[in-house]
């Protein structure tokens, strides 16, 4: 092959056109990335400083779906805690329902109640309008009162078959000797208190006392059941009557009462109410689905409803992060009890104990979901911040000009013009005023 | 760790919610515990933050003094994105002030905006010289 001999003027214009070519290249190979720096060789200063750009949105990226994980194991949670919250809504008109019908376990309850300076006292305990202990510790009657007098160390003894847990017999010492009153009150907390009245299988009291809204004194088996009554003391004539203030047929819901000729002792028997027995059934029913449901409130391996808590990492170091605690919200978790033993229903003290705890538990899962509320948007603002931020750095890198600081500072003093009539500084201004920072205009 | 702050006669500082006014005489004391702390040299007003860096700068101290919330997320963004699109060698310093925000550090935030309206000055002193040189 012979050598082909080329002029210095030509040789010029061959690397003029190469080095054209060359460049058409890069034109081209920016053209078909979108990107003005392709290659470290390229800039590598711009370069550098886009990777870092992407290096950093990435693991921005990852982050981001971490915050989106506790969002949705939030809202799974949250879900569960409506559900929940419609379930005891369901107990609730269940047990609304039960009250309608009218309880037939054994029950004792006053009739007596005394008006004037002393209302609300049961008649055979409080004081009168002079302070004078009633009834006054006479063997003889007081006029207006009842016959009968309260002879010192009367005792009241009340026995209970329960149809669930042991039977308990107890005896309650009624002070009528003493100088200090004695009142209804001290009675009922006498009997509720009674260390042999705790059924500790149940958490509560096989015979419960209270005094109602309409001051009446009120003793009932809560369980089926039948409830003994004995009054005993070393004088005579006090009865169940005197103490209740009604003759024993009145004063019984139940079955029937089987009295002494004294009408110092007697027997109330109970029958089972079918319609409560089978609202009980449904009651303990809905709590294991209750349980269930907070079981099955996890989301991604985390259960914030079944003592899970979660941590949401919200920054690339992970120095900072957002610790979200679960509770436990199954039937337990919410004291509402769930053994088979314990609800039958059959009193209305049970009806209204378990209503009062189904209420108690409303208010717990509103407060905690209020919690869960408050994490939520605490997460959501930082997912916004990131996305944010991810764009940013992203335009960063796929943006990359030439600075040219004339151009950058003549753009500035546009935006500072138009930023001045915007929206934006209306904005600032408005939070400016609300904020501490109004003490210095 | 307290914080020993000094005050010049009549200089203000806020301290939390309330801005502290100092008398006539110079004054020193110890802050302890956490509580968002501005001196009145590093405060900027709805009046005083008249330029683009300024306002990013006032929004990072009512993020501050006020917590963090979306609203002033929104306009954070919006305040940097229009920032970024007139000088986009900013990014890096922008990029920076993100990173404070996310990790929570707004007064690391509220120093790195500072250099933000520095590079601001920088680059329209630039332009206003090159006028001047005309």
């Amino acid at each position: 092959m012979s050598n082909i001999v080329l002029s210095t003027g030509i040789r010029n214009n061959l690397i003029a056109l190469q080095q054209n070519a060359s460049d058409q290249t890069a034109v081209n190979n920016r053209l078909a990335t979108g990107k003005k720096v392709n290659s470290a060789l390229d800039d590598p200063l711009k370069y550098f400083t886009a990777q870092a750009f992407d290096t950093s949105s990435n693991s921005l990226s990852a982050l981001l779906d971490n915050i989106g994980l506790g969002i949705n194991t939030i809202k799974q949670a949250n879900q569960g805690i409506t559900s929940i919250s419609q379930l005891i809504q369901t107990q609730q008109a269940l047990l609304k329902q039960a009250l309608q019908s009218p309880p037939t376990n054994a029950q004792i309850s006053s009739g007596s109640i005394l008006t004037g300076p002393l209302a609300g006292q049961l008649k055979p305990f409080g004081l009168d309008a002079t302070g004078v202990y009633y009834p006054p510790l006479t063997t003889t009657a007081n006029a207006g009162w009842p016959a009968g007098p309260f002879i010192p160390a009367t005792t009241l003894a009340i026995a209970v078959t329960s149809a669930t847990g042991t039977p308990a017999a107890f005896t309650i010492t009624v002070p009528f000797n003493t100088s200090t009153p004695f009142t209804s009150k001290n009675l009922v907390d006498a009997i509720n208190t009674n260390a042999s009245n705790q059924n500790a299988a149940l958490g509560k009291q096989y015979v419960k006392a209270q005094i109602d809204s309409g001051g009446r004194l009120i003793v009932d088996n809560v369980t089926a059941g039948t409830l003994n009554f004995t009054l005993s003391g070393t004088g005579a004539g006090f009865t169940l009557q005197d103490l209740f203030g009604r003759l024993p047929d009145s004063i019984v819901t139940g079955a029937g009462y089987t009295g002494s000729t004294g009408l110092s002792s007697g027997v109330i028997t109970s029958t089972s109410n079918l319609t409560r027995q089978t609202a009980a059934t449904t009651y303990v029913n809905l709590l294991q689905q209750i349980t269930n449901l907070a079981k099955d409130s996890g989301f991604n391996g985390t259960n914030l409803l079944y003592g899970q808590s979660l941590s949401v990492v919200l920054n690339e170091s992970a120095t900072t992060k957002l610790p979200i605690t679960g509770v436990t919200y199954d039937a337990t978790g919410l004291n509402l009890k769930s053994t088979d033993s314990v609800y039958n229903f059959q009193s209305d003290t049970e009806v209204t104990d378990a209503l009062q705890r189904l209420t108690d538990s409303l208010t717990q899962l509103q407060s905690q979901a209020a919690s869960f509320a408050l994490n939520n948007t605490v997460l959501t603002t930082r997912q916004s911040f990131t996305t944010n931020t991810i764009s940013t750095l992203k335009g960063g890198s796929s943006l990359l000009v030439i600075a040219d600081s004339n151009e950058e500072g003549a753009n500035l003093l546009a935006l500072q013009t138009r930023q001045q009539l915007s929206v934006q500084s209306l904005s600032l201004a408005n939070q400016s005023d609300r904020s501490v920072l109004k003490l210095f205009n | 760790m307290a914080l020993k702050v000094e005050l010049k006669p009549s200089e203000r500082i806020i301290i939390g919610q309330v801005v502290i006014r100092n008398g006539d005489s110079r004054t020193r004391f110890f802050i302890e515990g956490s509580a968002p702390i501005l001196r009145e040299k590093d405060i900027l007003t709805s009046l005083t933050a008249d330029s683009p860096a300024k306002r990013i700068y006032l929004c990072v101290q009512l993020m501050y003094l006020e917590g963090f919330d979306s609203v002033q997320s929104d306009l954070y963004f919006e305040l940097i994105n229009d920032f970024l699109s007139a000088a986009p060698s900013a990014r890096s310093i922008c990029a920076e002030i993100n990173n404070r925000i996310l990790s929570g550090d707004f007064y690391k935030a509220l120093r790195t905006a500072k250099d933000l309206i520095a590079y601001e000055k920088k680059l329209v002193e630039h332009v206003s010289s090159g006028e001047y040189l005309r």
